[in-house]
């Protein structure tokens, strides 16, 4: 076997508040068995096994970590070898060195080849957009990586500072976590055998968990004034990676160790890093002066104000090179940048909220980004720092996040409801889970259907809350196709574009306290036929199409995971049919409601007035589902979709009409003329009042005996009174007249 | 149903459903039914296709529960009324008051598209008493139980003019395209009510007007509709109107669907006064060999003339005199006017070139005008203008044209029977047989001879 000698090193924890740095070198011996004696074993059907998996970590009297992983792994197929043709080792340089020692290639042929020198790197990448940080990766490329190969290579970690001193933790997996081709997406293949060895100095103690279905066991060995334990675990099968899992914790096999259960020591350290800067500079003071709140201010009014000035003012920008992550800028300084992260921003608001009289503190949070972990055992978890606000009085406790791009007040998003969270304070803290009252993920899609100058107009409000409002106020930032996307995304209201124009706008993007709303008219071709009625339709589809999952949700049958999803939704239609003075709706066809175990679909329309108005609601709550029941669920998805439309008819009010008209005639040409007359005859005879209609009639013709017309409602009056001979001369008189019906 | 206005998926249902409103059940294709509305609708369908009243029976039960759960929905109020309605009229089972009752509570829409309660009293009634004594209470009744219903107007219209109450016809059947202007067989009733009304006249071809009117609706009709029935009654108005052309294409696709007498008869007219002899043949064969009568042989001669067979044609008017001579008794098909002997006689002689007499014999007694023109073939001296101004209408004066125009040549000035008959062709009675033989003989150039 051959060693590597770089000064690479890694650590394959992503938390957003880690640094690294580069180590040193130093010949390796492999944790694993000879490549030769691995390929005896017998292959899998799967595309790829992870053959060994070993992991040594040993801890200092000093407190600092090493750590030697080890990795063979067995390539079965084409997919796998392309996802396999690079490996990246990430790591925060910072706090860490990272040596990848040695990486080799036994070859389907037999023969062993190293990593060349040209095909590995150590690279700086930073954060991205805005973020400015002390990651590193080692990234390396093995040749010959083809079906039947397998691959080996070992990396060594070692601490280089601490974070935090009063608390020591680690962790394994068996799994090596391989990204595949293009991003897309995560493999964590089988693995034979794993094993996890840690060593510290006796007489530390340390409280474990393992997770997963595998045995807890471990052996224990004392040596040299120091005590190990290890695990071992074989046949760990894969893991396949899908959206919308269960938290890692309840799906990955791992095991974690900290040397406490007692979370006020990671209070006790962030306070030290918070406290000394809340103090009310002169800068502090003339910012609150600048906000000119009156001494009346609410406690609300107050928040308020500070979330408007930080998302004036101070732009997100995360840069912390060279200060590995974790301690914030004083807040004369992020205000005489402009810019800071979120803890720069949080710890500002809590300066400002201070100043105003407003009890608030930083508060810790594990994004979803980051997992979701249990936090039985006290690892450093949290990703991000947001405002709590005490409850004061009637005032309930406020959770406040500035850090987003003028995201709707009070900015959290709804995400991080649930997650695990640590509010700082200057005793032990209080550990808790985000329990902010936001809006609840809602999209409402009002429409009104009207008739205008021979047109059908539909008005329509999109007003989404919660996590679509957040998404959507997010994407019309970032599109820079936007206009036309906000086009093609409404057209999913109509889906018959070339019938009508439209006109959409969004509303309240940049505004921090009005939500993203869109409003959208569409204007439907003049109608040919304007003796028909009028026909409305409305459908759950026309919302679903918007905001609705099915489009994105993966197929049944090839899901393998519980489908768990935390977060409730609903989605809500009203559609108002706007009928005319003489309208009259009548309903065609209507929707039915659907509720099962997984979500409540209800609908109901009803007459208002000369309107109808449909409303639809749809309501699912978080829901965590088997394989069974997902594609189940998936199956009553698909079935709203083929539900009826509701379908109104917009009526002539007949009798209102034919009132109309006669009130017309008359104001129009007075009682005594033939207008009026003829039409309150055929008023009467066409409501079927055959006797009254005689009487008018008879005015018509002494009003106008040369006029043809009046002859003939006359005979058509006189048959209906059974008057036949009379009848038939006055239709003769009609006739002779030049009456042509 | 709107054509200008469609908002996804639920238009096209709701073209469906309207559809569906219609009293005349359409067939459907058998599929398995999901709610009570569609199994309902499916068993009502059945029971207009197979007459079977076990579906019927089920269409009552199944609408009923689909009632009870949507009573606001027209398409379940309208199957749940059809399925009472018709239950009503086959068990009278049940008091007409309770179906009254649900025809009030129902859409304005629905009830529109309806039969009302009253119509099973209008038809019990009607079946055996058409008088309109009797029949103009029930109308009453009828209307005012829902006046915007075209489908009553109608039927009343169908009423009138079966008892021949044709003004009557007109005004109930215009209220009916007035509720639904779209609908082709309201339409062709409006149209052949106002054509009931002109044949009342003396001679129809006076009423231009009228004529017309009846052709905008019939033609109206057909084009919405294109059947058999409304496209021969266009075609035939459009004869009337002298507007040849557009007559034989309507009547051509009349034949394609229907192979029948009227429309034979239309289209061989049609063929010959548009200069189509060669076309008129497989009419013309039609009428020969299903009737056989006068008017079918008439065409043939025409049509063969027209083409210039003399002898052919003279053939035919040898086996027509024999088939009149040997069916002097029977009236039926060979019945012969004055006009008729007047006709063959010169048609003869054209044909032999030899001036016979003209011939005035009649298996009825000539009247009025006919004796008008027989009197005047017995006169010694032809005055050449006397049968034009005799005439009194534009009948009349089509054929006194064409009578001239026989005593000219009798007379041997053929330049004056030419002009006479010209005058004959621009005359109003485009479907006389005198018109079609001045067409003709213009044609033939037998009269040049």
């Amino acid at each position: 076997m051959q060693s590597m000698y770089r000064t690479l090193a890694g650590t394959l924890a992503g938390v957003l508040l880690a640094f690294t740095a580069l180590a040193s070198n130093a010949q390796a011996v492999s944790l694993g068995p000879e490549l030769s004696t691995q390929a005896k074993q017998k292959t899998s059907n799967e595309g790829a096994e992870t053959l060994y998996s070993i992991v040594h970590s040993s801890l200092d009297d000093k407190g600092d970590w090493e750590r030697v992983s080890y990795y063979s792994i067995r390539i079965n197929d084409q997919e796998a070898a392309r996802d396999y043709g690079r490996l990246v080792i990430p790591y925060n340089h910072y706090y860490n060195s990272a040596e990848l020692q040695f990486a080799n290639v036994l070859s389907a042929d037999g023969s062993v080849k190293p990593v060349s020198k040209d095909a590995v790197q150590v690279r700086t990448v930073g954060g991205g957009q805005d973020f400015y940080d002390d990651r590193s990766e080692i990234v390396f490329s093995l040749p010959d990586v083809a079906p039947g190969a397998i691959i080996e290579f070992q990396l060594q970690t070692k601490t280089i500072k601490r974070a935090i001193t009063s608390v020591d933790f680690d962790s394994a997996s068996p799994f090596w976590f391989q990204q595949r081709v293009a991003n897309d997406g995560w493999r964590a293949d089988s693995v034979k055998n794993f094993s996890y060895r840690v060593e510290m100095p006796a007489g530390k103690t340390f409280h474990t968990r393992v997770y997963g279905p595998y045995s807890s066991k471990h052996k224990t060995g004392k040596a040299n004034k120091r005590v190990s334990f290890e695990w071992r675990w074989k046949n760990v099968e894969a893991i396949i990676l899908e959206n919308a899992m269960l938290p890692e914790h309840q799906v990955m096999p791992s095991i974690k160790l900290s040397n406490t259960t007692d979370w006020s020591l990671v209070n006790r350290w962030n306070w030290e890093k918070v406290e000394n800067k809340l103090s009310a500079t002169s800068k502090i003071k003339a910012v609150v002066k600048s906000l000119n709140l009156p001494q009346s201010a609410t406690r609300d009014e107050k928040i308020k104000a500070v979330y408007r000035y930080i998302n004036d003012n101070v732009r997100y920008v995360f840069a912390h090179l060279g200060r590995g992550g974790y301690d914030p800028h004083f807040p004369d300084e992020t205000l005489q940048n402009g810019y800071g992260d979120c803890k720069d921003q949080t710890v500002l608001a809590l300066a400002m909220l201070k100043a105003l009289g407003v009890q608030a503190h930083a508060a810790l949070v594990e994004t979803p980004r980051s997992g979701f972990s249990d936090m039985e055992l006290v690892r450093l978890i949290f990703d991000h720092m947001i405002v709590w606000v005490a409850p004061e009085g009637d005032s309930p406790a406020q959770w406040l996040d500035t850090t987003g791009d003028r995201t709707l007040y009070p900015g959290v998003s709804n995400f991080l409801v649930g997650q695990p969270a640590l509010i700082v304070d200057n005793k032990n803290g209080l550990v808790t889970h985000v329990d902010a009252e936001l809006q609840a993920n809602v999209t409402r899609l009002n429409l009104v259907y009207r008739e205008a100058n021979g047109h059908s107009l539909v008005e329509v409000n999109y007003l989404p809350s919660g996590i679509y409002e957040q998404n959507m106020r997010s994407w019309w930032k970032h599109d820079t196709n936007r206009e036309t996307s906000l086009q093609h995304f409404m057209e999913a209201v109509f889906e018959n574009p070339s019938e009508y124009t439209l006109q959409a706008d969004v509303l309240n993007a940049e505004e921090l306290f009005k939500p993203f709303e869109i409003k959208a008219v569409y204007k439907f071709k003049a109608r040919n036929d304007d003796t028909q009625a009028t026909v409305y339709g409305a459908s759950f589809q026309q919302i679903y199409r918007l905001a609705g999952e099915i489009s994105s949700m993966q197929i049944p049958s090839s899901r393998k995971n519980v489908w768990y999803t935390p977060m409730a939704i609903e989605l809500s239609l009203t559609a108002q049919f706007s009928g005319g003075k003489n309208t009259i709706p009548a309903l065609i066809q209507s929707g039915k409601s659907l509720n099962n175990e997984y979500f409540s679909f209800q609908q109901k329309g009803y007459s208002e007035g000369n309107d109808f108005i449909v409303e639809i609601n749809y309501q699912r709550p978080s829901l965590e589902l088997d394989v069974e029941q997902y594609a189940d669920f998936h199956a009553q998805l698909l079935k709203l979709g083929t539900m009826n439309a509701w379908v109104v008819s917009m009526l002539k009010d007949d009798v209102g009409s034919e009132q109309q008209s006669v009130e017309q005639q008359r104001n129009q040409h007075g009682e005594n003329s033939l207008e009026y007359q003829l039409t309150l005859a055929r008023h009467h005879l066409n409501l079927g009042e055959f006797e009254l209609a005689l009487a008018p009639a008879k005015e018509a013709v002494r009003l106008a005996p040369k006029d043809g017309e009046a002859w003939f409602v006359l005979g058509t009056a006189q048959g209906f009174n059974t008057l036949i001979d009379d009848s038939n001369t006055s239709f003769e008189n009609a006739r002779a007249l030049g009456y042509t019906p | 149903m709107k054509t200008g206005f469609i908002q996804m998926v639920a238009v096209v249902i709701a073209c469906l459903l309207l559809a569906a409103c219609n009293t005349t059940a359409t067939k459907q294709a058998a599929v398995e039914p999901v709610d009570d509305l569609q199994a309902g609708a499916q068993a009502y369908a059945k029971f207009h296709q197979t007459g079977q009243l076990a579906e019927l029976q089920a269409a009552v039960e199944y609408l009923t529960l689909a009632y009870q759960k949507e009573p606001e929905s027209a398409a379940v109020q309208k199957y749940y009324y059809l399925a009472k309605y018709f239950h009503y009229i086959v068990y009278r089972d049940e008091d007409i008051d309770s179906l009254k009752s649900l025809y009030q509570q129902l859409n304005p829409l629905v009830q529109k598209q309806s039969p009302p309660p009253s119509r099973v009293k209008y038809a019990t009634v009607s079946d055996s008493d058409t008088s309109r004594e009797t029949i103009d209470p029930i109308v009453k009744a009828m209307i005012q139980e829902q006046p915007f219903n075209a489908g009553s107007w109608h039927a009343l219209s169908e009423y009138y003019e079966q008892v021949k109450d044709y003004w009557m016809a007109i005004a109930t059947a215009k209220r009916a395209v007035q509720l639904e202007p779209a609908n082709a067989e309201y339409m062709y009733q409006l149209g052949d009510s106002i054509n009931d009304v002109i044949q009342l006249t003396e001679c129809r071809y006076d009423q231009q007007h009228y004529a017309k009117a009846a052709v905008s609706h019939i033609a109206k009709a057909a084009a919405k509709s294109p059947n058999q029935l409304y496209l021969d009654n266009s075609g035939l108005q459009y004869l009337r109107l002298g507007l040849f052309p557009l007559a034989y294409s309507q009547l051509e696709k009349a034949w394609e669907m229907e192979k029948n007498w009227w429309t034979a008869t239309h289209l061989a007219q049609a063929a010959i006064l548009t200069g189509r002899y060669q076309e008129a043949a497989p009419a013309v064969q039609y009428l020969i060999s299903e009737a056989g009568d006068m008017s079918s042989y008439r065409l043939e001669a025409q049509r063969l003339i027209g083409l210039k067979q003399f002898d052919a044609a003279l053939a035919v008017v040898s086996t027509l005199e024999t088939k009149i001579e040997s069916n002097k008794n029977a009236k039926e098909k060979f019945y012969v006017s004055v006009f008729d002997s007047l006709q063959l006689s010169w048609l003869k002689s054209l044909l032999i070139e030899e001036k016979l007499a003209a011939n005035t014999y009649s298996t009825r007694a000539a009247v009025d005008w006919s004796k008008t023109v027989a009197d005047y073939f017995a006169l010694e001296n032809w005055e050449t203008d006397y049968l034009v101004l005799q005439s009194l209408n534009s009948c009349e004066q089509t054929e006194a044209w064409f009578y001239q125009a026989y005593a000219s040549w009798l007379q041997d000035d053929s330049a004056a029977a030419v002009e006479q008959l010209k005058n004959t062709r621009s005359s109003a009675a485009t479907l006389f047989t005198e018109y079609l033989w001045a067409q003709v003989l213009l044609d033939s150039g037998l009269l040049e001879h």
